[in-house]
């Protein structure tokens, strides 16, 4: 730099300072109104008394907040605004802290994030499924908000059950064509519009099942044989017509012009380079990698309302009722009413989700699987339990927590089929199911037994047939393999003489034997272990007689074995997540994030029960958390961590005494609390009275419609949804506790019909 | 702030394919600069089925159960492993180390390779992680990042031919690696874009340019017309067609070297001899390897319905397994073993002579051999032997030793979750623990986590 240089730069910064002190009055008042300023103001009056110089707890000072530098705000604005979202902070023993003030203060805490160019992490982390409950449970049902309810336009990524249902219309063998759309493998809602996005893995399984798709069309479906095997290119209209064909079975609605002219031009393009088999190729490829296959497109195409939300057009609420309730995209007449204008409205829609829940020839997979992954008891084959611990557990050949998974699918089926008082009849009901392909098997035999005659002679009549779908519980034969889980070479069975006969085969030759009273009741030699989570022994099973079984000692879902397993460890039962389950799924809690720095570990004392070891938990620093979770979770210490009741509790890692493990008294009491109702709240006395109470809880039963609201939103909730979270649970209500009655308030709502109006270009 | 669309995407948690190609480039660029640590490190799983059992691949003077690691320099293979004498020094044995927490019997799934029981007996079961051939194909990454080459299906089908799924490798939690089974595919695949027999992979490999290059500018059109808030799910799709334009020009620029060292392509590409479908696949592995497509090899190499006729034997694997054979099944074995390690000595022959800095490619490489079901028909997982050939890259110093570990239960066993986790380690995955742990060892005290320190260079 030159000496004149430096000089210039002398006087710049003295003139600068010149006006600085000018300005001072000005910059002062200026500071004063910086949100930065009136934020720290708040923290002093609030949270001084242990985050100041003189405390700091946590390591967190908040009085000089407006001070330190640009990194350590954005960090302190993250922790501060989860603390205060969650009431955390200011402590309840600190004084008043209204619900006005607590707005205030998040907006102030925004207000400084825009000031620091960037957006909070606590608010992403807010759109995950975790987060669903952080939004203030009696606020959402006070009624007070009237706010117009809405859902962000968005684009929600391809299901990946969808996909298993319509890929075998994609042209190439269904086998051979693999999942792309994957879904985190963890407990709970996962199919996120916002979270799931179609990225380089996705793209890599579509491309190989877009080769392949392309491939088997080019052999086998006559429009496109037709120019593979020519020697000169198709003309316009054959091109025409075989994109249109494809483009069809992937987006489910015919090319625009502008498609087809783009399309036509990849082909005509790579036509001249490499001939045009290769080009119909990747033309084919192209189409099936079609943006809409990828995502459905919700961006609310109707017109606008005063309110700035626009309605989803007649063809986007199509796809929206038909991905809700099925795994198919809309069918004919849903189409046909999109394309009339019978499609329009609340009361339109009202009238389509009702035809597809009364009619019992359309399949709605959606509905169970919503009591799959909120229960998540659907996981519990992943839980590897060791074998030998258990006294015949069986892993091999056969997953048995599979089957109490199958079990437990029949449970909510036979539940929601009554459609009433549902969510108690989950929660409470001790009729447990224990239908599998042996009940299928052993009630087949025995029908073959009492009507050898007329199937010795080759024929069975209308009513028998009747009454073996009867016996078996069936509508139809469609139904069988959703209930009964058969063997892939059963899958075929339909009632005829033939298929009869093969059973009976089957069930002599498996079960090595001729005795006739084993033959009709009793499992193959590999299951014969599997009742025993029910506690009952093997010579009590008997897989002929009417089911349900009523089993003592149980209630509902959270005490069937397949939930129990789902909740459990390798080698403990897990009173922490159970407990964590309840406070959130049941009772629209929040259990902070475990601090990273902290090493949760239960230390090994063989001597101990798992609930004296637990002990540690009940430190100052982790009780604040763990109280609300270990109260609940070990109510559920009556059963064992492969969900059998005990009154005892093994300690089968000290040595035996005399042949046997010692054991201690179990002792599950606990406590609920949280209900926001003081005849519920307070001690119980183990699992069963916990779930009794739960039951009866009005906060139970709005839990799971927020969860419900969730699934088929398909996001969590926001305050403005308010309005749509208390009709469905007014129509719960209404309707004697019907979850057909829920689905229809949900679909119809605001919530699910607008998006707000942010319009293409 | 303004965001770019590269920032918004790397800002997401994206899958682990939205990655693929920066780690290869970075490494590209690092060996461009001369850095001899960055040579790639090589990976062959070869994976065969009904068992190995330990007594077949045991020099006689290490018989039994003793624990030991000796140098194999003073003793003689077994016969049917001859064919690997002249690559002792490169050879290790590495047997005692049990898998109990995976599924015995036919197969184990992809519990082999990620440690932990799933499947049944025809049904592959649930993938809860990447496997750790997938994890290690990470750590050195390439234009075909992991390529899987499948003579058959799962263990007990009688699939055969095109894209395989045998259920042995996850590339991630539900995601399971495609595996070739059509030598000629493959070829296709790997070769064509320099080299080809019909002429039919250069044109593919063409076309596959016109498709990329259409999508990249058909997505971007459609973007436009998207609300601001959701384009970043359209720039995901965007972006990983991209990032395939990237692979399609590193490939063609790669040209001369891919048809310097693509093989020859003959009959045996089209065979249906199982036999010369192996020799097919071991020829496609070798040359991607050299070529620099690919890193990673996995290689299934029979199920349980192969039949080796031109070895003169009759009963396919199964029935040997079940000693329906009219030879007894070690006779069997030691037939089929000895078919095998002429495939590997070939293998090991091809990759020793390219030089690559002061060594070889051998060197710098691992291939481990080894079975789906462990160590009998129906594995017990009571101990699940390996064997390995090449130089590592100087990480384990295993090459030449043959190493037995005590047996399980007593002190100082060990698990396949802490030999997976030893090869993750010592290639630069720091995981503390790969894998599930024995929950009976766990009980009883004697379960270790963490690598096999011991072997580790």
């Amino acid at each position: 730099m030159s000496v004149a240089g430096s000089f210039r730069v002398c006087t710049s910064v003295f003139g600068c300072l010149v006006v600085a002190i000018a300005l001072w009055p000005v910059t002062a008042l200026a500071k004063e109104n910086q949100a930065d300023t009136r934020l720290q103001k708040v923290l002093v009056q609030h949270c001084s008394d242990c985050h100041s110089a003189d405390v700091q707890e946590g390591s967190v000072r908040l009085d000089n907040f407006a001070s330190v530098g640009s990194a350590r705000k954005e960090s302190l604005l993250n922790r501060i605004e989860e603390q205060v979202f969650l009431g955390q902070m200011p402590p309840r023993d600190a004084g008043e802290f209204s619900m006005e003030r607590q707005s205030e203060l998040l907006s102030l805490i925004q207000a400084n994030f825009a000031d620091l160019g960037t957006t909070s992490l606590f608010r992403e982390k807010i759109k995950s499924p975790g987060y669903g409950n952080y939004i203030n449970h009696s606020r959402l049902f006070s009624g007070e908000i009237k706010a117009k309810a809405f859902s962000p336009a968005r684009l929600w990524r391809t299901s990946p059950y969808v996909f298993d249902s319509v890929k075998s219309d994609f042209g190439a063998d269904p086998k051979h064509l693999r999942q792309p759309f994957i879904v985190d493998d963890k407990q709970g809602i996962r199919d996120y519009a916002s979270l799931l996005f179609a990225d380089s893995a996705v793209v890599d399984v579509l491309m190989t099942n877009a080769g392949k798709s392309a491939d088997r069309l080019m052999q086998r479906v006559p429009v496109y044989r037709d120019i593979a095997e020519r020697k000169e290119s198709p003309d316009d209209t054959k091109l025409a017509e075989a994109i249109t064909q494809h483009f069809r079975r992937v987006a489910y609605r015919e090319p625009t012009d502008g498609e087809l002219a783009r399309y036509a031009g990849l082909f005509r393009g790579s036509a001249k380079d490499s001939g045009h088999v290769e080009a119909l190729r990747v033309t084919l490829m192209a189409v099936m990698l079609h943006h809409e296959s990828v995502y459905r497109i919700e961006i609310g195409l109707g017109p606008e309302d005063e309110h700035g939300r626009r309605i989803l057009s007649p063809t986007e609420l199509a796809f929206a009722i038909a991905y809700a309730l099925t795994d198919k995209p809309p069918n004919e007449v849903l189409l046909r009413a999109a394309k009339s204008g019978q499609l329009r409205t609340a009361a339109d829609t009202k009238f389509q989700v009702t035809r597809l829940l009364d009619d019992e020839s359309i399949q709605k997979p959606r509905i169970l699987r919503f009591f799959q992954e909120f229960f998540g008891y659907v996981h519990a084959h992943k839980v590897f339990k060791d074998a030998k611990r258990s006294g015949g557990f069986a892993y091999y050949g056969e997953n048995y927590p599979e089957m109490y998974e199958r079990d437990a699918d029949f449970f909510v089926m036979k539940i929601l089929e009554d459609d009433t008082d549902v969510f108690r009849q989950l929660l409470t009901s001790d009729r447990y199911y224990m239908l599998r392909r042996q009940t299928f098997r052993n009630t087949v035999y025995d029908f073959y037994q009492k009507n050898k005659e007329e199937l010795d002679a080759g024929e069975i009549s209308e009513a028998k047939t009747r009454e073996l779908l009867d016996r078996l519980d069936l509508r139809g034969w469609d139904e069988l393999n959703r209930k009964y889980n058969l063997h892939n070479f059963n899958k075929g069975f339909n009632g005829s003489v033939r298929a009869i006969e093969q059973i009976v085969k089957e069930c002599s030759q498996w079960k090595h034997t001729e005795d006739e009273d084993t033959l009709l009741h009793a499992m193959q030699p590999l299951y014969k272990k599997y009742p025993m989570v029910y506690d009952l022994a093997d010579d009590e099973q008997d897989f002929l007689r009417p089911q349900p079984y009523k089993r003592p000692n149980r209630a509902g879902m959270l005490t069937h074995p397949a939930w129990l397993i789902a909740h459990s460890l390798n080698d403990t039962t897990d009173p922490i997540r159970r407990g964590k389950w309840i406070r959130e799924r049941l009772l629209a809690g929040t259990v902070p994030d475990l601090p990273i720095t902290v090493d949760a570990t239960i230390p090994e004392d063989h001597s101990k029960t798992l609930r004296e070891r637990l002990v540690v938990t009940e430190q100052q620093e982790c009780w604040r958390c763990h109280v609300k979770m270990n109260p609940l979770g070990l109510a559920f210490e009556i059963y064992d961590d492969f969900g059998r009741y005990r009154t005892e509790e093994t300690l089968d890692k000290l040595p035996k005494q005399k042949g046997e493990y010692p054991t201690k008294p179990v002792n599950a009491t606990g406590v609920l609390a949280g209900t926001e109702d003081d005849r519920l709240d307070g001690e119980v006395k183990d699992a069963l009275e916990l779930i009794d109470r739960l039951a009866s809880s009005d906060r139970v039963r709005q839990s799971i419609i927020r969860h419900a609201f969730r699934y088929f939103m398909g996001r969590n909730e926001m305050l403005t949804d308010s309005q749509t979270l208390i009709a469905a649970d007014n129509a719960y209500l209404n309707s004697g506790g019907s979850f057909k009655a829920v689905i229809v308030s949900l679909l119809t709502s605001d919530s699910y019909l607008y998006r707000r109006s942010l319009v293409p270009k | 702030m303004p965001q770019t669309r590269r920032h918004t995407l790397k800002s997401l948690s994206l899958g682990a394919g939205s990655f693929l190609l920066t780690p290869f480039l970075n490494q590209v660029q690092l060996q461009a600069a001369g850095n001899a640590s960055a040579l790639p490190k090589r990976f062959v799983f070869v994976v065969k089925s009904s068992g190995i059992v330990p007594e077949g691949i045991t020099p006689e003077p290490f018989a039994g159960e003793n624990a030991r690691n000796e140098s194999l320099a003073d003793v003689a293979l077994p016969k049917s492993m001859a064919a690997l004498e002249p690559f002792k020094d490169q050879l290790s044995i590495v047997q005692g180390l049990s898998g109990k927490m995976c599924r015995g019997g036919h197969s184990s799934w992809f519990g082999a390779m990620g440690v932990y029981m799933t499947g049944g007996e025809h049904d592959r079961g649930a993938i809860l992680r990447a496997t750790a051939d997938a994890e290690l194909a990470k750590l050195s990454p390439a234009p075909f990042n992991h390529v899987g080459l499948a003579v058959r299906g799962p263990a007990l089908s009688k699939s055969y031919g095109g894209v395989l799924y045998p259920g042995i490798t996850a590339t991630a939690a539900n995601k399971e690696l495609p595996f070739q089974g059509s030598p000629d595919l493959a070829f296709e695949q790997l070769f064509g874009s320099a080299a080809s027999a019909s002429g039919q992979g250069q044109k593919r490999f063409r076309t596959q340019k016109d498709l990329l290059d259409f999508m990249v500018d058909d997505i971007r059109k459609v973007n436009e017309a998207i609300p601001s808030a959701e384009k970043n799910k359209l720039d995901a799709y965007l972006n990983a067609f991209e990032e395939l334009q990237v692979r399609h020009s590193r490939l063609t620029d790669m040209r001369d070297r891919i048809k310097a060292n693509a093989p020859a392509f003959d009959d045996k590409f089209t065979s249906e001899v199982e036999e010369v479908r192996q020799e097919a696949h071991f020829d496609l592995a070798s040359a991607a390897l050299i070529g620099g497509l690919t890193n990673c090899v996995t290689v299934r190499l029979d199920n349980l319905s192969t039949v080796y006729s031109d070895l003169g034997l009759a009963k396919h694997n199964h029935g040997i397994g079940h000693n329906e054979s009219s030879r007894t099944q070690e006779e069997c074995r030691d037939i089929i073993r000895k078919h095998h390690c002429g495939l590997l000595a070939n293998m090991a022959g091809k990759l020793k002579a390219v030089p690559e800095g002061d060594s070889t490619m051998l060197d710098n490489t691992m291939i481990i051999f080894f079975s789906d079901s462990a160590n009998k028909h129906h594995g017990d997982c009571f101990e699940w032997p390996y064997m390995v050939l090449g130089g590592c890259g100087g990480k384990l110093n295993i090459p030449g030793r043959y190493i037995r570990y005590p047996k399980y239960g007593d002190s100082g066993c060990r698990t396949i979750g802490n030999w997976w986790t030893t090869l993750l380690n010592a290639f630069g995955n720091p995981i503390e623990h790969y894998g599930n742990e024995d929950l009976e060892l766990k009980q009883n005290g004697s379960s270790y986590r963490g690598p096999l320190n011991e072997l580790i260079t």
